[in-house]
């Protein structure tokens, strides 16, 4: 490259910078050796001239373009900027961010295509503000009178007609259009709360790196003092005339007592853990498996505060809670298309197995099914009901399944042992007063009157009773 | 010597080895006869089926007891005014208790505790607000076009057929007729009138 310019100078002495320039995108682009190069000039000169053609046309074609765009917006709907100090046009576009949230955001998002088109760039789209007015206030009207934009955007649409809004006036929809240019001004920083599940991640995170800060600290501070309290009896035994042996690190570390000591906390841990393992058999506490979808309910329960029941449905009906199908999540993530942590990634699983389409907003393909991993293996000789728990007992989710509004992956909190259920029985009060279907228990009803008996327990009624969930 | 060292080792190694175990692992087992089911469990693969589930759908042609059937396609909202009207007439306590439960659960994380629009949803910028219940059109929209949105869902809204049965959908209903009721001071007086229409 840098002989070739070399020997372009030389050569091209008499040409101007841009000439220049075309040799060099010239020779290079043809992989011209610079020893070639006095025998094609000619073959330059042809070329460099057609070049010429060619930056003309391109001149041309951004003429053209220029006047195009220039022309469409003379004719488009003209949509001022609106700078954050301008008090009349915050105003007015505050004014519209009202009227949008009431009247059009069931179907319309300013940046994306949901129900309808992006709102974003309407103004552009729209070739006089008459017509666009006139579209919102009846849009069957306008498609009625035959106009071409009118007609193509129903068409787009599957023919689904926008709803009329014969109320909103000319000005009002002007100020809808402000807001929708303008977002930023009307709605100063939308505050979004800080991610508290994030934060409180963070702060335990913190507090572990301090414990373990505190925990090389002490562990320092043990061996230094470990090797003065050594040094110090070695002074005070050879002050009483004791022979001492100096010995070397390697056979500090390496001597019986250190072997001792080892095998000492060694054979506490194998007992301890064959013990816990033992136990631990055929239970799955704390068992969190990587999902296929990494669903988060510190996200959809803890900051968005989604009901449990609006996803586990049949939790106060039936004896499972179940799993939601991916049907329920089209709910909102028909709009959401984008999470905070994992963006498209996960949400497009969704989309893949209900067969959506986000891009065309509509479903394109049959759903698949869809397996999650099962977390929850009640052992299949126990019975166990939700609906009596949740809805009967009022029992809360929590109680058994812990704080899963702060579970990133969710896991098993209970260790669902038979001890764990039996205590659980023994200890619960039941709502006696509350309950109807408890008057017949009229010894207990005796006794809670009298005051003999301070409360019911689920095991007064029969709750540890063998055949109760073993049957 | 040799001997007693290798003791030691396997016990310091299988000591501390068994602290650990993996979160993305169930556990062991021990003896398991009773323990995993043999038939096919609520909600499980099923190879016997040819869409793989075991939680299947009553064949074509058959009704499950107590099933409603909604007579109207998707495209049919108009019609729905006319036709579908609530069956059912819901004491005051079903309304304050069940109805109000169900309304929180599936409805208020958008449309709001007063059906205002201004949900949680709404309220963090997760989900754009839905129109009002408060205000026209929806204040006097007809039940049956109220049932047919909950079965199809509408505009931003999905389905509730398969959270709501026939009578919890007619609740939620009532629930919403009575928050749009208390916003009207003049008409407390025809609060459980509208839902009674049979």
């Amino acid at each position: 490259m840098f002989n070739n310019i070399v020997n372009v100078i030389e050569f091209q002495q008499n040409r101007n910078y841009l000439d220049l320039f075309q040799i060099v995108l010239f020779s290079t682009f043809h992989k011209i050796k610079t020893t070639e190069y006095y025998i094609c000039t000619e073959k330059i000169r042809r070329i460099m001239y057609n070049c010429k053609s060619l930056k003309i046309l391109c001149q041309l074609i951004v003429v053209i373009l220029f006047l195009s765009f220039t022309n469409n917006a003379s004719a488009a709907v003209a949509v001022p900027d609106v700078v954050a100090t301008d008090a009349a046009g915050v105003a007015k576009a505050k004014e519209g961010m009202a009227l949008f949230k009431a009247n059009c955001t069931a179907c319309h998002a300013i940046d994306k295509k949901v129900v309808g088109p992006a709102l974003t760039g309407v103004w552009d789209r729209w070739e006089s503000e008459d017509k666009l007015v006139a579209w919102v206030q009846n849009s069957g009207k306008l498609i009625a009178s035959g106009d071409p934009y009118a007609n193509k955007i129903f068409n787009e649409y599957n023919k689904s007609v926008m709803q009329s809004f014969p109320t909103l006036n000319k000005e009002q929809i002007q100020n809808i259009l402000l807001y929708i240019k303008n977002p930023g001004v009307a709605a100063p920083v939308a505050a979004t709360p800080a991610p508290t599940a994030g934060t409180e991640a963070n702060t335990a995170d913190s507090s572990n790196w301090l414990l373990w800060a505190l925990f090389g600290f002490l562990a320092v501070l043990a061996i230094l003092l470990w090797n003065i309290t050594s040094k110090l009896d070695k002074v005070v035994r050879e002050k009483a005339g004791e022979v001492v042996e100096d010995k070397t690190i390697v056979e500090k570390v390496f001597s019986k007592k250190t072997y001792k000591t080892l095998l000492f906390i060694g054979s506490i841990l194998l007992v301890f853990n064959v013990f816990n393992g033992a136990i631990d058999l055929g239970r799955s506490q704390g068992y969190a498996p990587e999902q296929p979808i990494k669903f988060s309910h510190a996200l959809h329960v803890g900051q968005n505060q989604i009901e449990c029941q609006y996803c586990h449905t049949s939790v106060e009906k039936s004896k499972h809670a179940s799993i939601p199908g991916l049907q329920i999540c089209m709910n909102c993530h028909k709009y959401v298309k984008q999470g905070p942590k994992y963006g498209t990634e996960e949400i497009a699983k969704i989309y893949a197995s209900q067969g959506w389409d986000p891009d065309q907003s509509k479903f394109v393909k049959a759903p698949k099914n869809f397996e999650w991993i099962k977390i929850h293996n009640l052992p299949d000789h126990v019975y166990f009901n939700h609906s009596q728990h949740v809805k009967v007992g009022g029992i809360k989710c929590q109680t058994c399944h812990g704080k899963v509004e702060e579970y990133e992956v969710m896991k098993q909190f209970a260790p669902l042992s038979m001890g764990w259920c039996i205590n659980c029985h023994r200890q619960t009060e039941v709502k006696f007063a509350d309950n109807k279907y408890y008057s017949v228990f009229q010894k207990y009803q005796d006794e809670l009157k009298k005051g003999t008996k301070a409360k019911v327990t689920v095991a007064d009624i029969g709750g540890t009773e063998c055949q109760k969930c073993h049957y | 010597m040799l001997k007693k060292y290798l003791i030691i080792l396997l016990t310091v190694v299988i000591g501390f080895s068994s602290c650990i175990r993996s979160s993305q692992q169930p556990g062991r087992q021990y003896m398991a006869d009773m323990v995993n089911a043999i038939p096919y469990e609520a909600g499980s693969a099923n190879p016997i089926y040819r869409d793989g589930k075991t939680n299947q759908l009553a064949p074509a042609g058959s009704v499950a007891r107590g099933k409603y059937l909604y007579p109207l396609a998707d495209t049919e909202y108009i019609k729905a005014a006319s036709l579908i009207t609530n069956p059912f007439v819901f004491t005051k306590d079903e309304i304050e208790g069940e109805a109000k439960h169900l309304y929180t659960v599936n409805c208020a994380i958008c449309h709001g505790d007063k059906g205002d629009g201004q949900g949680h949803l709404v309220q963090i910028d997760k989900f754009p607000p839905p129109p009002s219940y408060l205000n026209e059109p929806l204040l006097s929209l007809s039940d049956g076009q109220r049932y047919h949105t909950l079965m199809y869902g509408k505009n931003m809204m999905g389905s509730y057929a398969s959270q709501l049965n026939h009578r919890e959908r007619w609740l939620v209903l009532s629930y919403v007729k009575s928050l749009q009721d208390a916003s009207k001071p003049s008409a407390t007086t025809v609060k459980t009138d509208s839902t009674k229409t049979k």
